[in-house]
């Protein structure tokens, strides 16, 4: 399994950093206002032919691109009802604290399990390269984490039924 | 039709001028489109079963099927490459790349991307490894130029 | 090929130009402020703050015969600075531009009577000063323009301009002002050309939006980068039209350094110079990349260890460290982050080029034929 993690990360990894080519763009639909152009989706021109890198029918991202703003939809690998209830709790604790990631999208992309909005003002204060770095580690991890998470779960489930059928021992 | 239900903002010259560039038209028809790819099969799977791949891959890439209202010719098409990526050996991905000339390594990849957005139909392991090594030859310029190339397959 | 000089600012730099000497620079700290430093040695030192735009400015050009700043913002606003000697201040003139979107690139014509603001109204103003009015006056460059307009260049002829921008194509348009030009001579795009005449209009072969376009020294050729990572140039007078597909990032800016030689920057942390060798354009250099002694120079101790830093990296992650860079996360290029701007040297000497960065870099290079 795990010999397509690597071409995969290197996959999402330079399509993301060839996503990542932004500037400060002003609306040209109302006057003074500067929106992320793949969140409005007003003006057509400005947006970029979305792309999907799958590892496979579980596991995949989404990037979708426009002139000033990314929008990156991870679908975390879930292969059996624990880890979809994982993973769901997992994400909704990090989206509940969206204003804390700085990039972390409040709501998921439908499909997804977690989307980020990266902009130009992110670009500009961070530097690209370490963006890409972090949204890849998340990835790496966020698999780690769940199946840390659920090896845990079923060690307590098993303290739990051993300690409870010994009294019928 | 009452005028009050007109859309203004879809009625927009500028506008259109924009659609029309985004969305790029076959002069075409689809199913004239369909039978040249239909055609073009036959001739590529004669060259994989004698095994030159760079061969094959180069004539299923010329005049690839563009556009909107051409959804039959390109999944035909894009089953024909995908044919040729899976019977290619390994260890010759880098060469056949490499063989290839600059244009078509684009569009070369945005099969390889349309393939990774249908993890049902195409095995993405295979098309992974192809990524990897068209993204060594041909740069991340080449991943740019599918996501703003508006000839989409 | 080698920096110059270098400068880093605590701030990225969005927006900037030097004066006709290179004393002084404007630049824009990514905010509505226009700042101008005037340099002391190495050093800049801040000695004017120009707070006019109520957004952020996009673009300043420092006319470096008549020592005007022209500013230009998203609110909608464009300024002419002038520099009142007796008071020590510069002096804002409101330039009737009458555009409704944001203005996005501004640039003084040659004979810097004329200047140019390009902008999200989907179309560019050519202004000229009115002397009856005693302003700023501007008319509307708007027929073939479909979306907005990111960059615009003159022509060394002070008439032709050139623009490009989101609608994928580059356009040579007449910005003939009658009263203020004097009929130009015919040129090979054109012969009569009242204002507004489309001249010629270019896409690149994988229609990219437009960032930079600039018209070669002589004025034959034109050059624009695109955001297919790719270059093309046309020269109406052979009728060709050369694309060159680039293995990097987009290019956002581009300058011409002479009749043969175009240096681009962009998303890709160095500059790169591309130089037509007879039958086509290729790539002949990364500035900085191949420094090697300010790369020795500037290195610290713990920097000398990055190739077994960078060994033992792969090692242990059993991966190729990518291009992202050594160990402590440092680029091997000079500029660390985008480059915003590019500008040619306003002397006009062609191997002397200059770079901001949102890494705030100010760096001046030259580049060698």
């Amino acid at each position: 399994m795990s010999n397509t993690l690597r071409p995969y990360l290197n996959a999402v990894r330079s399509t993301l950093t060839a996503a990542l080519c932004l500037e400060n763009f002003a609306s040209q639909i109302v006057e003074k206002h500067n929106v992320p152009e793949v969140e409005s989706g007003a003006t057509k021109e400005v947006l970029l032919n979305p792309l999907v890198v799958s590892r496979n029918e579980n596991e995949r991202v989404l990037i979708e691109s426009s002139i000033n703003s990314v929008r990156v939809s991870i679908r975390i690998k879930q292969a059996d009802d624990i880890e979809r209830i994982l993973a769901h709790k997992f994400t909704r604790f990090l989206m509940m604290r969206a204003e804390n990631f700085v990039i972390l999208r409040r709501v998921p992309i439908k499909g997804y399990d977690i989307s980020f909005l990266i902009t130009n003002f992110h670009t500009e204060q961070m530097y690209k390269h370490k963006l890409v770095d972090f949204i890849i580690e998340f990835m790496e991890e966020v698999d780690k984490e769940i199946s840390e998470m659920k090896l845990s779960l079923n060690a307590r489930a098993r303290i739990v039924a051993e300690t409870y059928l010994s009294q019928f021992v | 039709m009452s005028h009050r239900k007109l859309a203004i903002d879809g009625h927009d010259a500028e506008q259109e001028q924009i659609a029309q560039q985004i969305q790029y038209l076959s002069t075409k028809t689809s199913a004239e489109v369909a039978a040249l790819v239909d055609q073009k099969a036959a001739a590529v799977r004669a060259l994989i079963t004698r095994g030159s791949t760079l061969e094959a891959l180069e004539r299923a890439l010329v005049d690839a099927p563009y556009g909107r209202g051409m959804e039959p010719a390109q999944a035909a098409n894009a089953l024909l490459v995908n044919e040729i990526l899976m019977a290619t050996r390994a260890q010759d991905v880098a060469q056949v790349v490499a063989g290839l000339p600059e244009d078509e390594r684009d569009v070369l990849l945005k099969y390889v991307y349309h393939g990774l957005a249908r993890p049902a139909e195409f095995n993405c392991g295979v098309l992974l490894a192809w990524h990897e090594r068209i993204v060594e030859a041909a740069g991340l310029g080449s991943i740019v130029r599918v996501m703003s190339d508006r000839r989409t397959i | 090929m080698s920096v110059l000089d270098e400068f880093t600012f605590p701030f990225c730099v969005t927006a900037y130009s030097f004066n006709g000497d290179k004393s002084q620079v404007a630049l824009c700290p990514n905010s509505n402020e226009v700042h101008i430093y005037a340099r002391s040695g190495t050093q800049w030192v801040q000695t004017h703050v120009l707070k006019e735009h109520d957004l952020l400015v996009t673009s300043i050009d420092w006319a470096p015969q008549t020592n005007r700043i022209v500013s230009c913002s998203q609110d909608k606003n464009a300024y002419v600075w002038t520099f009142d000697q007796a008071a020590v201040v510069w002096r804002p003139t409101l330039v009737h531009l009458r555009i409704n979107r944001a203005a996005t690139q501004a640039r003084w014509s040659p004979q810097e009577n004329k200047f140019a603001v390009a902008s999200g109204d989907k179309c560019v103003a050519i202004c000229y000063f009115g002397e009856e009015n005693n302003w700023w006056v501007s008319k509307h460059l708007k027929k073939p323009i479909a979306s907005t307009v990111l960059c615009v260049d003159w022509h060394p002829n002070n008439v032709l301009i050139a623009c490009g921008g989101t609608d994928m194509k580059a356009r040579v348009l007449s910005a003939f002002i009658k009263g203020v030009d004097q009929k130009p001579p015919s040129t090979a795009w054109g012969e009569r050309l009242p204002f507004n005449t489309l001249c010629g209009e270019f896409e690149s072969p994988s229609s990219g939006w437009v960032h930079s376009v600039g018209f070669s020294p002589d004025g034959e050729s034109l050059a624009f980068a695109s955001h297919d990572s790719s270059i093309t140039v046309a020269t109406p007078a052979t009728g060709d039209v050369t694309s060159v597909r680039s293995p990097n990032l987009p290019f956002t800016s581009l300058v011409w350094s002479d009749q043969s030689t175009i240096v681009v920057s962009g998303h890709d942390c160095s500059p790169m110079v591309y130089a037509f060798d007879g039958s086509a354009w290729r790539l002949v250099a990364k500035l900085g990349e191949d420094d090697k002694s300010r790369r020795s120079s500037t290195a610290s101790p713990s920097n000398s260890n990055s190739a077994f830093n960078l060994f033992r990296q792969m090692d242990s992650r059993s991966q190729p460290a990518k291009s992202s860079g050594t160990a402590d996360g440092m680029l091997k290029s000079v500029h660390q982050n985008t480059i915003t701007e590019l500008r040619s040297d306003p002397a006009g000497n062609p191997v002397e080029i200059s770079s901001s960065g949102l890494d705030g870099k100010l760096i001046q290079w030259r580049v060698q034929a």
